[in-house]
Order: C-alpha cells, then structure tokens, then sequence
C-alpha cells in the first residue's frame, strides 16, 4: 500500500498527521498445575491514522484494502475538521528517516514450541515435587514491527521482538495460605530464558513462602525499613513515574487513571532527601519498554525526573511539550496498533548511591528489611500509596533476622521520598505491565533500584 | 459479514476435530474530554475471528483480521494444531444443540451518530451544576456477532452506549458518575447531562475535604464503589479460577459466604445493558446464573470442559479457557438510599473505588481507595468530606456485614474497573479503614 499518498492527503488538508501500520505475531502458553490449559498463536496487522486540525482525530482498521484504507484517512481528516476546536500547540521537533531493531540470540521465529513447553513443564514438576499446590505458569513471545509516517517528514521502521513470563504460586502451611508471583521481561530472544534461571528463582520463592507462612506480624508502630530492589522499582514507577507524565499533570486522565498531585509549577520543589534520584531510560539495551523513538517519532533519552530530591522534569509526548513550551523528551507510546500514543513510562528506577546492603543493616537497631512486595496500591493523585512485604524479615541490632509476616507500609510519596537515608550501589530490574488509558493500554515496562533505607517510618 | 459455517467446515476438511469460530464485525466510536473540552474522537473498525481447534486433546487458539486467504490460513492453523502438545483439562465443546432467544436490538441507540453532541452535554450538566473542570469518555458501538461449531450456529446484533463523567470543584477534588446503556429510552432518565449533573454533585459536596481517621465503620456504598468489588469478585467464581485456588470461591459451593442479603448473578440476558451476550464462545445460549442467593454459593461460572470435569452442567459461561462473567446483577432490597442514608447514625457513604488488590487471593483480603467522594454521615446527614482513606479488609467478610441493599439499582460501568452491571446501594457494617501515618 501507498502510505504516501494517504500522508500527502492529510498534508494538504489538515494541521498535522500520522500513519502507524504495526503488525504483531504473538505466542502464549498458559500452564495451570501441570496442565496446559491454553495455547494462542496469532498474527495480525493493523492501521492508525492520527490526524490534527481543530481538534484530532484517530482513526484504526484492521481491513488494510487500499479502498478502505482511503476511506478511513478521508473520514478521519473530515472528522479533525469538524470537531469543537481546541488550542494543540504541538512542539517542533526534528525529522527522522531511521530503522531500528533489537537483536536476538536465540530468534524468536526460530524457537520451538516443545522447547518452550518442556522448560515450564520443568519448572511446574520441580514447584510440584517442593510441595507447591498452587502453580500457573505464562509465557508469551512477540514480535512487533511498526512502519510509522508523519506529516512532518519523518519515516521510521522499527522491530521489537520480546519475551513474557509470569508465575504465580500458592502454598499452605498449618492451614496458612501464602502467595507469590513474579513478572519478567525483556526485549530480544529466547536467550532471556537461560539469563532468568526460572527454574531455581521459583523453587527459591516457594521455600520463602512456606517460611513466610509460619512467620508472625509485628507489633506496629514507627520503625526503620530497608525496601529491596523489587520495592523500590514499584515505589519509583508509582509514585515518581506516574505522577511525573504530563497528561495527568495537565489533566488529560483525570476520568480514569487519574491526575497528579504534581502541578505544572512545581519543577525543582523538593520531593525528597538530596539522596533520591529517579529516571525514566526507555534506551537501556534489551529492557522490556526499550525503544529507540516514541509512536510520535521523537528519539528517545533518559530522563531525570527526580533529581538530588527534586521534581526536576516531567515525562513529555509533543503535545503537552507543546503547552508547556517544551521539547518532547519522547514518552509518546500506544500498546497496540488500535490504540493512539498516550505519555508513557519505560524503564523507571532509583538511581545505585554508595552503600551496600550489609553497611545500610548494621545501622539499623530495630526494623524491618522488607525484600518483594505483594499487595500494592496508590491513589490517583500519585500521593497516598501502600506495600505489603511478601519477603520480609525483622532486623534487630544491625542484622536480618526471621520472617516477618506481610509488614504494611501505608506513606504518603514524601513521607518515603523525605525519609531515605541511605541507598545501595546495587540496581536490579523488575518487568511489569503499566496500565493507563481508555480504553486500557498495557505497555511493557522495567522497573527497578537499590536497597534503599528509610528512617522511622510506620509499619504494621 | 464472514462465513462462520465455511470457515468450520474448511478446517474440518484440513483436519481439526472440533471448531469453535466467533466473527465480530465492530465500528466503535469513543470521545475523551477533559478540562471542560474534547481532546479526540477515536474510531475502531474491527473484523477479528476467534479461532479454538482441536485434534483429540490438542488445542489451539488464534485471531486472523485478514480473510483474504481464508483457506491457506486456515490448512496452516490445522498443521500447527497438529504440533500442539495435549491440553489434558479439554474435553470437547457443548455438543448440545442449543435453541436461541429472540433478540433485537435498539435501532435508534444503534443510528446514534453524534458524540460531539453528547460529549456537550455531559460538560454542560456538570458545568451548569457548578463543576469548575469536566472530564470523561463517551463510548458507542454496534456490532454483527456470529459464532458456528461443529454442533451450533448462531448470530446476533449488539449496540451500546457507555459513558463516564468526573467532575470537579473550585477546590480541584472530583465527583463522578457512569452509565451503560443498549436501550435508547434509559437516555431519558441517564443522558449525559444528568449524569454530568450527578458527578458534579458529588464534586460540589466535597468542599474541601479532611484527612480522614482510620477505624471500622458502617459504610454505604454507591453502585459504582459496589461495582468495582463485585467486577473483582464474580470472575474468582470462575470454575478455573476455583480450580487453580487462587479464588476465596474455592470449596465454597453450598456454602455461606455472605448474608442474607446478598443476592449475585451473572445475567447476559439483561437486554438494557451493554454486556448482553446470546451465547458464549462455544456456542451455547447465555441464561441468568445464580452465583450467590441469600448468601449461599449456588453455583461456579462453567465453559463445557469445566462443567464436564465437575459432573455438572454448562452455564454459558465460556471463555474456552477460563469461564467469565457477562454483566454482574444484584438483587435489590425494600427501602430506598435515602430511606437507608437516613437512617446512618454514624458512618461513611463511598461514591467510587479503584486500584484493588489482593494480597491474598484465597482468602479475599484486600486493599482499595476510596475516590470521588467519601462522605461521613451522622444522624442521617452528610457532615463532611473526607479524603485519604484505603479500604483494607477481606471480601467474604465484606459480603457476609451487608446489612441492606436499597430498592433502587443503577446499570453502572466505568473504565476497567467496573465491569457492565446492575448493582444496588449496598450498606455493609464495621468496614475496615486504614490511611497512611
């Protein structure tokens, strides 16, 4: 098909346009306690047209006949001319002519489906012969290529191949019901398998639970915590990457996922001690949100959003750059080809300090080192959040001692930010899928940080 | 539209034993405003088939969008089946030959052209009612749904409108409102701008809201806030999420887990909404299923497969996989809300909830916010505004301290997380709240 000729059409009629064509070639394995209970194999191509003139337009189709694809930038352009006028500035931004990729080891197209079986198989018999009665296991490969085109000049093919896998286990001991699940991601091949080492991370995580399910809770009351890498990748997406994109800022998602307690006056307020530094990277090589340029077609870059304890820059697409007389610093994505770009995160963490975690233990008298996190939730300003520890353990005299059972921390965002006293040279990342939108878009996203210690917080 | 028959009958010939094919056919228009004003109009055409095979055990589901080669891509769908190793919990699909109810849609919902109009009018009633900024979504569809298997055929047209409005105060704290609809004549009682109204109502009343204190109280909730627990809960009376154990349904069949009060089914056959469903994925005729009745689990939500392992009978239920709620009823009570607000001698009236999760799926505990209005009542009066508070508690005992539910029901839906129902006020007593320190 001739997307130039629908390009030019929208050029000669209307402010601004953008033709995305994506097609999408996605496995699943589903494993329920040893069971497969479902496989899906599809492959599908899709279109959108983004068109802006008094107001934008977005139109998608997945019957790509050239007839009707003309018709849908026609109708599409009809409707940007048509709507009740709004004042979009978007911002000016360089043209690109570019392909890009991510690479594979193990190809995707070329891994077999009975390997893919036979490693979970594996794992479901080794959870199941370590007195595991609870075990879903889902793995998911995909490729998306995406050929994206827009009135300004640029032209960018891209293609991102990754892989998907998600546990979820239960165990009871003396009648106590524990559960743990872990999400891991990465944009490449099936060498993502071997680097994960399911197999030992899951026996590992039944062990803990079955600890954990025998454990006690604490008495509450204000105390030390040292949050590991797993929660503070959580914090730094809920708390800092959430509330720091621009369209709740600007009030775009105010009837769903919400605004934010960010205003747009508030860069450089503090948020935290100088200790805390949290960015946003979508260019980290082989992470699960990796891209090179965002679904507007600006080249991504790390991004400081909170810097030494500061609200320091916001996520951008070019609209609201535009409003705030900015350049977009490229956090435009869509989850699938049905879907307009939307100000998303990518791979969000606390930046490493200097300590390690024995050195941020031995400072603590009494507290609790709380390692993974179960339940979690945030209100929709990004202000007032909850952790629950899954791996936890209480610390007394500067050392890490029995399980804890699900230790609450209920903070507010400044409450943890202004409470760090001490951070980790460690960073690890943790894969998830960020919800936001409506309808819904779930995108692929890292997560991630170090040991960070806060001082005299309330648990219970 | 897409031949399902042919589409079976093809991948009988290449090989497959049973076929399951679902073809929909969908325009759906959507409108997002916010700040007062309309950011886009979005328009999604979708021509998806829905693909389940089988070869004796061996399952395969896929989508095709593009039909253009119908026969190779179906004979490559079949060589893949082939390939598929053996999913031991399929036994087959319905083989039951199934007779369909009558339906028809609304044909003045289904010719509804213009969101702009009615985008409009949500902001209007908002504004008009004192909202300082509005925001929302507007949502229309109409759609041809065809599904053939080896034993069943069937079509149906569907349309719907579904909508949300928040609004705010002065202040900058929120009200909100939704509404899901496929009979044009609710419009009457839940135009937009009625629904606009109530949102801005609610924005209104906030003021300016305290922090609020922690402990246990008495609780009524909207339809909306009731929505949003009952959207988590009917799809862990899935039969598969039962299976797996990771629902606090699990070894509850028969038994108590709610008062008398409670009554749950899961009703696709309620034509005002937009969850309307004439069959499932295997072909079998929806019907309202009682899943609790005056407390007591009557039934889990089955597919073929599951029903056929459990030795009972499908519930229309599936999902091939895994059985799911079509559009979650309550049964409603004698006494209205403002006969049971007046009642209140001291608790809080919560308008909507989100973010709920679960740190024990077996059990039911939980934790969610409260949004969009938290008022607390004594004496029968809303006395102030809160904000701040969590919800933490564990849903079996929520469903067995409801003490009332209210004559009146409201057909809610909002985002993803409520799902299209019909859901009464619902006054539960001694909830627990929690806030950060």
């Amino acid at each position: 098909m001739d997307y130039e000729s629908l390009l030019s059409e929208i050029e000669k009629q209307a402010r601004y346009g953008e033709i995305r064509v994506m097609r999408v070639r996605r496995n699943m394995v589903i494993l329920k306690n040893g069971v497969i209970s479902g496989i899906e194999t599809t492959d599908e191509t899709g279109f959108a047209v983004r068109v802006l003139d008094r107001n934008f337009s977005f139109f998608s189709t997945s019957n790509l006949e050239p007839s009707n694809l003309k018709k849908t930038v026609e109708r599409a352009i009809r409707m940007a001319k048509t709507l009740d006028k709004r004042e979009v500035k978007l911002s000016q931004e360089e043209e690109v002519k570019d392909r890009w990729g991510v690479d594979e080891v193990n190809k995707i197209e070329d891994f077999p489906l009975e390997e893919k079986v036979s490693h979970m198989m594996d794992v479901d018999r080794s959870l199941e012969s370590s007195g595991v009665p609870i075990r879903m296991q889902f793995l998911r490969d995909k490729i998306t290529e995406i050929e994206y085109l827009n009135t300004d000049g640029s032209r960018i093919s891209g293609r991102i191949p990754s892989i998907f896998y998600y546990y979820f286990i239960g165990v009871i001991e003396d009648g106590n019901f524990e559960q743990g699940s872990q999400e891991f991601g990465r944009s490449g091949g099936y060498e993502a398998l071997k680097e994960w080492n399911l197999l030992e991370v899951t026996v590992e995580e039944a062990k803990k639970l079955k600890k954990i399910a025998k454990s006690k809770k604490l008495p509450e009351g204000k105390m030390d915590l040292i949050v590991g890498p797993e929660v503070s990748g959580i914090v730094a997406h809920e708390s800092c990457g959430h509330p720091m994109e621009s369209d709740r800022i600007m009030g775009r998602e105010a009837a769903q996922a919400g605004e934010s307690f960010v205003k747009p006056n508030m860069i450089g307020e503090r948020i935290g001690t100088d200790l805390v530094n949290v960015v946003d990277d979508p260019t980290i090589d082989h992470s699960f949100g990796y891209y090179k340029y965002d679904f507007e077609g600006v080249r991504a870059r790390k991004r400081y959003l909170y810097k030494e304890g500061r609200i320091n820059e916001f996520l951008m697409n070019r609209e609201f750059a535009g409003a705030l007389g900015l350049k977009s610093n490229a956090a435009a994505r869509s989850s699938e080809w049905d879907k307009e770009p939307i100000v998303r995160m990518s791979t969000t963490y606390i930046e490493p300090g200097d300590f390690n975690l024995d050195e941020l233990v031995e400072d603590v008298k009494y507290g609790i080192f709380m390692n993974s996190f179960t339940e979690w939730n945030i209100d929709d300003i990004r202000f007032n959040e909850k952790y629950v520890g899954r791996e936890a353990y209480l610390i007394e005299n500067g050392e890490i001692k029995d399980p804890v059972k699900r230790p609450v921390l209920e903070i507010t965002t400044t409450g943890f930010y202004g409470s760090v006293d001490g951070v980790s040279k460690d960073l690890r990342f943790f894969a998830g899928t960020c919800g936001k939108g409506d309808p819904m878009q779930g995108v692929d996203v890292w997560m991630g940080g170090p040991y960070v210690r806060l001082r005299n917080v309330y648990m219970r | 539209m897409l031949d399902t028959d042919y589409v079976i009958k093809k991948a009988i010939s290449y090989g497959a034993d049973e076929v399951s094919a679902l073809y929909v056919e969908r325009e759906m228009k959507q409108t997002r405003f916010s700040n007062s004003k309309l950011d886009i109009m979005l328009n999604y055409q979708e021509n998806v088939l829905s693909l389940f095979l089988s070869k004796g055990r061996r399952t395969l589901f896929t989508t095709l969008r593009n039909f253009k080669d119908i026969d190779s891509s179906l004979q490559n769908i079949v060589k893949i089946l082939n390939n598929m190793p053996e999913n031991k919990d399929f036994v087959g699909l319905n083989t039951k030959k199934q007779s369909y109810r009558s339906h028809q849609p609304d044909g003045s919902l289904m010719n509804l052209e213009d969101l702009n109009y009615l985008t409009r009018r949500a902001i209007e009633g908002a504004q008009e009612k004192g909202a300082k900024r509005v925001a929302g979504v507007i949502y229309h569809f109409v759609e041809n749904i065809s599904i053939s298997t080896n034993y069943n055929s069937a079509m149906d047209k569907n349309t719907g409108l579904f909508f949300s409005v928040r609004a705010f105060n002065e202040y900058g704290y929120p009200g909100q409102s939704a509404f899901h609809t496929s009979k044009h004549e609710l419009l009457n009682d839940f135009d937009p701008y009625f629904v606009g109204e109530e949102a801005a109502d609610y924005a209104l009343l906030m003021e300016t809201p305290k922090e609020g204190n922690e402990g246990r109280y008495d609780v009524l909730f909207h339809p909306l806030c009731f929505g949003s627990l009952i959207s988590y809960s009917a799809p862990m009376a899935s039969a598969y999420s039962v299976e797996t154990g990771m629902s606090f349904f699990t070894d509850t069949l028969g038994k108590k887990i709610g008062s008398e009060e409670f009554n749950l089914y899961d009703d696709p056959t309620m034509e005002s909404g937009v969850g309307y469903r004439l069959f499932d994925d295997e072909g079998t005729e929806t019907k309202r299923v009682p899943i609790i009745e005056k407390g007591v689990v009557k039934t889990y939500l089955h597919n073929f497969s599951t029903a056929s392992r459990q030795g009972v009978e499908t519930t229309g239920n599936a999902g091939i996989i895994n059985p799911q709620p079509w559009q979650p009823v309550m049964g409603n009570g004698r006494r209205s809300f403002d006969e049971m607000i007046g009642d209140m001698k001291r608790g809080l009236f919560i308008v909507n909830t989100w973010y709920t999760r679960f740190q024990d799926y077996r059990n039911g505990d939980f934790s969610t916010i409260p949004r969009d209005g938290i008022f607390l009542v004594q004496d029968g009066e809303i006395v102030e505004s809160w904000k701040g508070i969590r919800i933490s508690d564990n849903l079996p005992r929520i469903f067995s301290a409801i003490k009332e539910v209210s004559a009146e029901r409201v057909q809610v839906k909002w985002w993803d997380e409520v799902m299209p129902s019909l859901i009464p006020y619902v006054l539960v007593e001694n909830v627990n709240i929690t806030k950060a320190r």
